[in-house]
Order: structure tokens, then C-alpha cells, then sequence
């Protein structure tokens, strides 16, 4: 009986620590409000499964790729003669304005072609080296684009009733961030302007990089 | 009496015809419409589309810009970006109307002449001839400057050279 009333006691003190600790670490969270971006972030970082594409220079990607460094991720694809050069010129921009002011912070562009048909892997390097020469490209099987943009909240769809070699694609105008880990961390929404997409990385990139998470 | 209306008619018809062909003859001396500050997006190497922007200006009665065409690409199109739920769609538009004494803008992210299948790429300081269809001004032919809209490098920001 002893024993058993012992046993209670350490186990109500377990709770109670337990509970403390909880409240405090909830306090804590609760006290870091929602960072304000142009779009949104996400108070956890959302795995994005498996899938494998290829890069603009032939090589294999998987999700693991996309670890140890910050990426930008853009859907569009290289028949898109107004949107897509207009993104790419402000993410450009936006990699310049982060070399000076995170200059720490490992930073990746890449567009992912929604019009893997169209778009080869060498189609997309003379693409997307046009306006960085580090810009990556994306492309493979429709079905694993697919599930890279389920997994970064984008959506692309060829719309019906179209030329087969003229047609136009709908995609998502919004730009996906990973973080290092290779979570999705924030979404931007359109229009972008390059001052406010990297004044909202630089926020982003003080709370959450290193081992603050 | 019936015979009456159906002159007065006759006279009217005739009134109307002649304002009419006043109202042509006017618009053939001294165009309604003006396009200006035309460019078009320098395009990177293997792409087949291009886009071209421009300021039209209606002096004139309200008319419709209906077609486009171009000796840079097999086709040109009026589209125009839409953005939907955060989705953006490009719709091509059959006729783009301009009120009396209206101005429109052709700006990036909105309404734009397409150029479809182009011949080469567009060239920075190259000049892309464009003709303009608009259903009651006629035809207007622009030259078109090809512009390279990529952001200058920024360690030379602080030059600002006009384009």
C-alpha cells in the first residue's frame, strides 16, 4: 500500500512536470506570433513525401535534395511569355537582394515546369540560366511534378480545348519557400515585388533558421 | 400619307449615310487612335513566344481593338493574365473594347499581345513590326523596340541608366 501510494505521488509529480513543461513550451509558442508576409507561414514545416524529378543539367531529384539549403520553388513553364519571365525577373532581384542582406543564408531558385511535354531538361537550362545563371529547373513524369506541387500548395492544369502544340497552361502564381530541412516553411502570393519577397525571407530566416525550431 | 413617311424615311437614310461617310472621312484624315510607348519583352534562346506591351489612346468614339498580327511570329494574340484564386490563367480575348477618349495599358501580368511561334528570338534592340486591327479605326501599324527587362545587376543599382 506504501509502495502503490508512492508510485501515485511520483507519477502525479511526473504529471504535473509534465504539464509545466507543456504549458511553458506552449507559452512560448504562443508568444511568437504568425510572421506577417506577403503570404503565409507556416508555425511548423510540412514534409513533402517522395517523388523524383530531373534538373535542368539531367540529374535525378528527390526530396532529399532539397535538404541544407533554403529554395525558392516557382510553377510555370518556358511557352509562358508574361507571368513567368515577370516572376523569375523579381526572384532573380530577390537572390541578389539576399546575397547583401543574408548573405549567410544558402539560397536555391527553381522552376518547375508544369508543361513537362514542352519543357526538356535542356529547354529549361537555356531558360532558366537566361535569368540566373544558378536558377535550377525542374521537370519529369506530369505525376510526380504532381506531387512536389501538392506538397508546396500549388496546382497547374492544361485547360481544355486547346491547340496540342500552342496551348497555354494554368498554374499557380504563388512562390513555395523550403526551408533546410527541406520542409515547406512559407508561401508567397502573387504579385510579387522583389523588396517585399525578401524583406519577408529575411524575417522568416531570423526565426526559423539554425537551431531555433 | 404613306407615301409621305416612306420619303421622310428615304430622307433620313440619306441624312445618316452622309453623316456616316463624314464621320470616316474625319477619322481617315486624323487617327482616333494612338499607340504608344510599344515594347516587347526580349525573349531567352528556344522560347517561342513573346509578349508585347503598349499604351492605347482613343481619342475618337469607342471602338474595339478585334486582331493582331506580326512579321516576328506565325500568329499574334490579344491575351490577357488572369488571376483566379491564386491560380493565373492566360485567356486570349476576341476583342478588347476602348472607351470614347479612353486609354488602355498592355502592361506585364495583364493584357498583352502574344506573339506566337516566333521566328527567332527577340533581341535586345531589335525592332518587331506590329499591326494593330481595330474595328473602327483600321489598321495601325507600330514598330515595336525589343526591351531586356531582366533587373540590372545589383551592384550597379545605384546607376540607373535608361532604357
Amino acid at each position: 500500500m506504501k509502495r502503490a501510494q508512492a508510485v501515485s505521488v511520483g507519477i502525479a509529480a511526473a504529471l504535473a512536470i509534465a504539464v509545466g513543461i507543456g504549458a511553458a513550451l506552449w507559452r512560448r509558442a504562443a508568444s511568437q506570433p504568425p510572421l506577417e508576409i506577403g503570404g503565409y507561414v507556416l508555425p511548423t514545416p510540412k514534409s513533402l513525401g517522395a517523388f523524383e524529378l530531373v534538373d535542368d543539367r539531367n540529374a535525378k531529384i528527390t526530396a532529399q535534395d532539397f535538404a541544407g539549403h533554403w529554395s525558392f520553388l516557382y510553377f510555370g513553364y518556358t511557352y509562358c511569355p508574361d507571368v513567368c519571365p515577370l516572376t523569375l525577373v523579381e526572384l532573380a532581384d530577390v537572390k541578389k537582394r539576399l546575397a547583401e542582406r543574408t548573405p549567410a543564408a544558402s539560397v536555391s531558385v527553381y522552376l518547375v515546369s508544369v508543361d513537362p511535354p514542352r519543357d526538356s531538361p535542356e529547354r529549361l537550362h537555356e531558360y532558366v540560366t537566361y535569368f540566373d545563371p544558378d536558377f535550377h529547373g525542374l521537370t519529369g513524369d506530369v505525376a510526380e511534378i504532381t506531387k512536389l506541387a501538392n506538397a508546396a500548395g500549388a496546382v497547374f492544369f492544361v485547360p481544355p480545348g486547346q491547340d496540342d502544340k500552342t496551348y497555354l497552361v494554368s498554374h499557380s502564381s504563388s512562390i513555395a519557400l523550403l526551408e533546410p530541412s527541406g520542409g515547406l516553411r512559407a508561401v508567397f502570393t502573387a504579385p510579387h515585388e522583389a523588396e517585399q519577397v525578401a524583406a519577408d525571407f529575411t524575417k522568416i530566416y531570423a526565426r526559423y533558421d539554425g537551431g531555433q525550431r | 400619307m404613306r407615301r409621305m413617311i416612306v420619303a421622310n424615311l428615304s430622307r433620313a437614310a440619306l441624312g445618316l449615310l452622309l453623316a456616316g461617310l463624314a464621320c470616316v472621312r474625319a477619322a481617315a484624315a486624323e487617327p482616333s487612335i494612338h499607340v504608344v510607348d510599344a515594347w516587347a519583352r526580349a525573349t531567352p534562346p528556344g522560347v517561342e513566344n513573346g509578349a508585347v506591351y503598349c499604351k492605347i489612346l482613343n481619342n475618337g468614339g469607342a471602338d474595339r481593338l478585334v486582331a493582331a498580327r506580326s512579321s516576328a511570329a506565325h500568329g499574334a494574340e490579344i491575351h490577357a493574365s488572369v488571376s483566379q484564386n491564386g491560380v493565373v490563367e492566360m485567356r486570349r480575348i476576341e476583342a478588347l473594347p476602348i472607351g470614347a477618349g479612353a486609354s488602355l495599358e498592355l502592361a506585364p501580368g495583364g493584357t498583352h499581345v502574344m506573339l506566337v511561334g516566333l521566328g527567332a528570338p527577340l533581341a535586345p534592340g531589335a525592332k518587331v513590326e506590329l499591326t494593330l486591327v481595330f474595328a473602327a479605326a483600321g489598321e495601325i501599324a507600330v514598330e515595336v523596340p525589343v526591351v531586356d527587362a531582366r533587373a540590372p545587376p545589383a551592384v550597379h543599382e545605384h546607376e540607373h541608366h535608361a532604357q
